[in-house]
């Protein structure tokens, strides 16, 4: 079973829309509605996420145990930096348009923060899926260095 | 296959058990076990013990299809027979062994990258009638006439090894690799030496003895491919009293011919007939002309004196209780100033090549040189591309980021903005989750140059403001 992309339709729901692909990835249906109840514009916290069971919350300087935990069959919502995720995106997939509109303005590693969900790690890249776009050419494929100038440092890994 | 899955065909296929692995890794078995089921999940540092162990990078084990070899199966490979790794060789000595192991693959990779093709090797008839010490000579004396040596002095064994003949030659020392280990030597994936610089204070006589026995190995002892490490003369003494653990029968055998070939390659036996001539062979004089002519240390120049000139045992105790005094010669071709470890050159340098020439990014050079992505790479002069991935900033938003979720794990705090000031960083504090389109400013958390909390001024939601 491979990550399924799918849109959030919330511009404030990233994180009820990762739950709804990583959950899916290990069989279990979830809705972003039912997750995002509640929170509105403010969002959800990632450790909403790690409070389900086979989950783990990840804190680190840099992404190596992140990319021992990916090549361990998990698969992981991790925090990124919305103003360095748009200029990347921005930068290698010009054609990626939103109906939401623009995630962030353009610039350094910083807030505010966006969440993806990230299905693999092979050949010095990731492959993630971010939920703001459309599911049409995902998941994206980042470099281990372009990763690292755009992840926010934090990521719930889930196990089947 | 997942890393775990690959760590056990790896592990298998090198023959290595459960506990040894553990072992060499400085993990519990168990810990082992339930990753290699996928069961667990251990840090990068923990995982890249384990896959140095076999000799492989942490990305080896990402890609691994049972083809590559383990180093324990490289070791074998060379030597010919079943020992149990575990019990010839100490920890230390496999865990250097396994970093000498990836060093080599990396040089291999990144050279590979740029197109260069290092590898001058010559193929030279390895079968002789002899055997042990005599065999040894036999090979030195092919070895000199294919490099047209004759009887001439090797002004630099590092410059034939290196530049004639295209062999890698890493550098380390007592703090990269057990003294119990004089050096090592692969052709898996490239011919390359690593040496051992042993007691200093016999530079660069060590160095070049070092270089020409791990030659030999290079030369004459890979059918295929292989591996074999140089047990250090002190602990196993051929043919005296070993103070280390027993070594297989078929490496006394291969370092009996090695040590026989390091010190007649450099110091032929014509040679050092010629360089004596109506000298004494047991005079002091004697020992100086042939330490002086060919750039051996003291114990090889008697050596040497002894086996040409047919010394008794008595004649060679004379000659050994005798108080050295230092002799003079130029061999300054093979002094090591500076010993850089496994990650140092020939690796460093071909990193900034690479990195130069675009042929690998910054992550791949910090994964070669065992960088994390908050550290420079050692290259100053490349301005930007030697910055850190991870700037400070965000280094100190992280700091401020964990002190949050320890110290308020109920609330919805993002630290998202970092001011510096005077050299000190204030790390703005708003609330609201992740995708939050709606955030207050709560405070801010105040962090020294040295990354420490000092302070935490925060308005939580709900609290009288």
């Amino acid at each position: 079973v491979t990550c399924v992309p799918y849109q959030q339709t919330v511009k404030s729901s990233c994180v009820a829309a990762c739950i709804v692909i990583a959950e899916a990835w290990r069989g279990r249906a979830a809705t972003e509605a039912e997750w995002h109840a509640g929170a509105g514009p403010k969002g959800l916290p990632l450790r909403t996420a790690a409070a389900l069971p086979g989950t783990r919350f990840l804190c680190a300087s840099d992404s190596r145990d992140l990319i021992v935990a990916l090549g361990q069959d998990r698969i992981a919502i991790a925090t990124v930096s919305g103003p360095a995720w748009t200029a990347w995106i921005e930068g290698t997939h010009p054609a990626l348009q939103s109906p939401h509109g623009r995630l962030a303005a353009p610039g350094p590693l910083g807030g505010p923060l966006h969440s993806i969900v990230l299905c693999e790690h092979s050949g010095g890249a990731f492959r993630a899926i971010d939920p703001w776009f459309p599911p049409a050419g995902q998941p994206l494929t980042i470099d281990d260095d372009d990763f690292e100038r755009v992840w926010a440092g934090e990521a719930v890994l889930f196990e089947r | 296959m997942s890393l775990g899955a690959s760590l056990r065909s790896a592990r298998t296929k090198a023959k290595l058990s459960a506990e040894d692995l553990a072992a060499l890794a400085s993990i519990t078995v168990e810990q082992l076990e339930r990753f290699e089921r996928g069961e667990l999940s251990l840090t990068a540092r923990e995982v890249d013990r384990c896959a140095s162990a076999l000799g492989f990078r942490l990305h080896d084990l990402e890609t691994w299809t049972g083809k590559e070899p383990p180093l324990s199966v490289l070791l074998r490979d060379s030597l010919g027979s079943d020992f149990d790794l575990a019990d010839g060789i100490a920890l230390e000595v496999h865990a250097g062994l396994g970093e000498f192991q990836r060093t080599v693959r990396d040089i291999a990779e990144l050279e590979s990258l740029l197109g260069i093709k290092g590898d001058r090797v010559p193929q030279i008839p390895r079968s002789t009638e002899s055997s042990g010490g005599a065999r040894g000579e036999e090979l030195a004396d092919r070895v000199r006439k294919h490099l047209e040596l004759d009887l001439e002095p090797i002004p630099s064994m590092r410059k034939l090894i290196e530049e004639t003949l295209g062999i890698a030659v890493i550098w380390v020392s007592a703090e990269h690799l057990d003294p119990s280990v004089d050096g090592a030597s692969t052709n898996w994936s490239r011919p390359a030496i690593m040496a051992n610089l042993l007691e200093a204070n016999r530079y660069p006589w060590r160095a070049r003895t070092t270089l020409a026995h791990e030659l030999c190995h290079v030369l004459f002892d890979y059918a295929q491919r292989g591996t074999l490490f140089s047990p250090a003369r002190r602990i196993w003494p051929l043919g005296g009293q070993a103070r280390g653990p027993a070594l297989p029968a078929p490496l006394l055998e291969i370092e009996t011919v090695a040590r026989a070939f390091s010190a007649c390659f450099l110091a032929p036996t014509a040679g050092v007939r010629r360089a004596v001539g109506k000298m004494d062979p047991l005079s002091e004089q004697a020992i100086h002309r042939v330490g002086e002519t060919y750039g051996v240390g003291r114990q090889v120049a008697i050596n040497r004196l002894s086996k040409v000139f047919h010394l008794s045992r008595e004649h060679r105790s004379t000659m050994e209780s005798r108080s050295p005094e230092p002799y003079f010669a130029d061999f300054s071709g093979d002094e090591v100033a500076m010993v850089d470890g496994f990650r140092g050159d020939p690796l460093r340098s071909l990193v900034r090549r690479a990195l130069v020439a675009g042929k690998i990014r910054p992550a791949r050079a910090r994964q070669a040189l065992a960088l994390g992505a908050n550290d420079p790479l050692p290259f100053p002069e490349l301005g930007e591309l030697a910055a850190p991935a991870i700037p400070r900033s965000e280094t100190i938003r992280r700091i401020a980021q964990a002190v949050l979720r320890e110290r308020y794990p109920d609330e919805d705090l993002e630290a998202l903005r970092v001011l510096e000031e005077d050299g000190a960083f204030r790390v703005v504090i708003y609330d609201g989750g992740v995708g939050s389109t709606e955030q207050r400013r709560r405070g801010h958390v105040e962090i020294t140059a040295s990354g420490e909390v000092s302070d935490i001024h925060l308005q939580l939601p709900g609290a009288a403001e």
